[in-house]
């Protein structure tokens, strides 16, 4: 089984700040593995486990943002490529599937693309479907459970009040939610390898694509305006010298005005 | 009737019914395209959708344009796709409001690859600005803490959008509409994706769900750790509240998706919220405005929340915590 991983680069969340003017202050914030990945790469290598095959993991972006792929070889991932280029800076999802559709191309035959159901900087979970349509697959989307067998994937999915059963013919995307799995914990041999993985870098023009297709220029979408809204406070600071004031306080405030 | 430059609707139905984010989206349509002297167009796909399409009328549309075909019984986002590029073909809308659901969402990935136009996802609020039918889509962003302003360069204009946001309008059955079948050739096409099997959620959950729950806690940053976090869960099991967390303790795994309040999560509307360490981000506030009370506790006596908390107390809420334990158990008596 031919299977491929997409992975993402974020920044630590708690070390996000926004400054007074908007922007955002990304000084020396630390990066991490997108955290569903991990989902998705468990989902990889407990495949590979059970049919055999190969693993190999995309991700997208800076010299630097190869190093989370790290974390996937460290439990057993084959390999990992990292698409950059500069050219892409700017990519919506729609560029941004495209790119990562190609390289998917490239590797050639693959059987399965899993992916994170969500990155937490991005939040849009589009990559998916829309890597979906580019490779003209199948797709399942926020899988909670998965089993494969033969050339179907079956996996279980919230969805209209519900849980759902859904079946798929290989080849497919599966994207995945943090309920899908445990993802295992290195080794120390993967730890080994991890450090030593040396990552091929693709650019735009190996994977057959032009900068007007990538970037601003392939993108679809612009940012207009960013800001916070308005604050409009509306509630009541409680008063109070201790915690016990303060709950008091506010418990009698509540009961006179029979909210409780 | 003029079908071209309006504004549709991706209606998604849940059994044989539209579902409440369709109607919701159907009810945004039309104070847009009342503005705008336009048609709303709802278009629908499946097997079967003559019932829906009646609803859909009922709800505000103008129109409805289906694709009806035997293969589209169950929902395969591909062929699903296929149908509604054909529509746009066809009728070159000027916009299509899609349902941030997981098939909503699947649709909007997949018809913005196919067509080549650009989509914006979970959509909080969508507006004209201007005098043409440009349309400028707000979401959060950076993971939540501002909000940003979005246009698509391309036509259709394609947004998913967020459920429990915009309301739908009452059903009026006395509404009139054109409903027009359009044939797209499937010959050859099967669905690759399946559903196989499908067990409803009973809303009456062993657990308290944040969902339906009369009184929410919930967990911010300001509990440090997974132990405060705990100790934040521990305290709403204790008076009989559901417990939830903001979107950073999610985001370092020591809560699961589901337990998410905010836009990306849940959406809640207890009758009494309590925010522990909760600075209060966007993309929170947007999940529990809804909420008849909200109780926000926090050190900083800048932080956010307290500007859309109906009670704020400064202070830290590991020693707020048991007092409010203590009143609470005083009245409960």
């Amino acid at each position: 089984m031919n299977i491929v991983v997409l992975v993402k680069q974020v920044p630590a969340v708690s070390e996000i700040e926004i400054a007074q003017d908007n922007n955002l202050v990304r000084v020396g914030a630390p990066s991490m593995l997108n955290p569903v990945d991990k989902h998705a790469i468990e989902a990889a290598i407990a495949v590979k486990d059970a049919v055999g095959g190969t693993v190999t993991l995309i991700t997208m972006g800076t010299a630097q943002a190869a190093e989370v792929m790290r974390d996937g070889i460290a439990v057993g991932a084959d390999k990992g490529v990292l698409v950059s280029d500069e050219r892409m800076a700017g990519s919506d999802t729609l560029a941004t599937g495209l790119i990562l559709a190609k390289a998917i191309e490239k590797i050639g035959d693959v059987d399965l693309v899993f992916t994170g159901k969500r990155s937490t900087d991005g939040d849009t979970g589009q990559i998916p479907p829309a890597v979906a349509q580019y490779l003209n697959i199948s797709l399942v989307s926020y899988a909670d459970s998965i089993s494969v067998e033969g050339s179907t994937i079956t996996a279980t999915r919230a969805n209209h009040g519900g849980i759902e059963t859904v079946q798929a013919q290989l080849p497919a995307v599966v994207s995945v939610t943090d309920k899908s799995n445990t993802p295992r914990s290195p080794k120390i041999r993967g730890k080994m390898a991890a450090k030593k993985a040396v990552f091929d870098v693709w650019r735009i023009e190996d994977l057959g694509l032009d900068a007007a297709s990538v970037g601003k220029s392939g993108s679809a979408t612009k940012v207009t305006e960013m800001f916070a809204p308005e604050p409009n406070p509306v509630g009541i600071m409680v008063e109070g010298n201790t915690p016990a004031d303060l709950a008091a306080n506010l418990v009698k405030d509540l009961t006179a005005k029979n909210l409780l | 009737m003029e079908l071209k430059n309006n504004i549709s609707v991706y209606i998604e139905v849940a059994g044989s019914a539209l579902s409440t984010l369709s109607i919701e989206l159907l009810g945004k349509a039309r104070q847009l395209a009342d503005k705008k002297g336009e048609q709303v167009v709802a278009y629908i796909v499946g097997a079967d959708t003559s019932k829906a399409a009646e609803e859909a009328i009922s709800y505000g549309a103008d129109a409805v344009v289906a694709v009806e075909d035997p293969v589209l019984e169950g929902y395969d986002s591909a062929l699903y796709t296929k149908a509604i590029a054909a529509l746009v073909e066809k009728y070159a809308p000027s916009v299509i409001l899609i349902g941030g659901s997981p098939n909503g969402r699947d649709l909007g990935g997949r018809l913005s690859a196919k067509l080549k136009v650009g989509l914006v996802a979970d959509c909080i609020d969508v507006l004209h600005e201007g005098d043409d039918d440009t349309l400028t889509w707000i979401r959060p962003a950076f993971t939540g803490k501002l909000l940003v302003k979005i246009q698509t360069t391309t036509r259709p204009q394609l947004g998913t959008v967020s459920d429990k946001i915009f309301h739908g309008v009452p059903a009026n059955p006395s509404r009139k509409g054109d409903v027009i079948k359009e044939k797209v050739d499937f010959s050859g096409d099967a669905p690759t994706v399946k559903v196989t099997n499908f067990e409803a959620v009973e809303n009456a959950a062993e657990s308290l769900s944040i969902e339906s729950a009369e009184i929410v806690v919930g967990a911010g940053r300001g509990v440090q750790n997974e132990e405060g976090m705990k100790a934040v869960e521990a305290f709403a099991q204790r008076i009989g509240a559901a417990f939830g967390v903001s979107k950073p303790l999610v985001d370092n795994e020591w809560a699961p998706h589901d337990l998410q309040i905010g836009i990306t999560g849940k959406k809640i509307a207890p009758k009494i919220y309590i925010a522990m360490g909760i600075s209060g981000a966007i993309q929170h506030k947007l999940g529990v405005q809804d909420a008849e009370l909200i109780i926000a506790v926090n050190k900083d006596p800048d932080a956010p929340i307290f500007e859309f908390a109906h009670y704020g107390i400064v202070g830290d809420l590991f020693e707020v915590m048991p007092e409010l334990e203590k009143q609470i158990a005083k009245i409960k008596g």
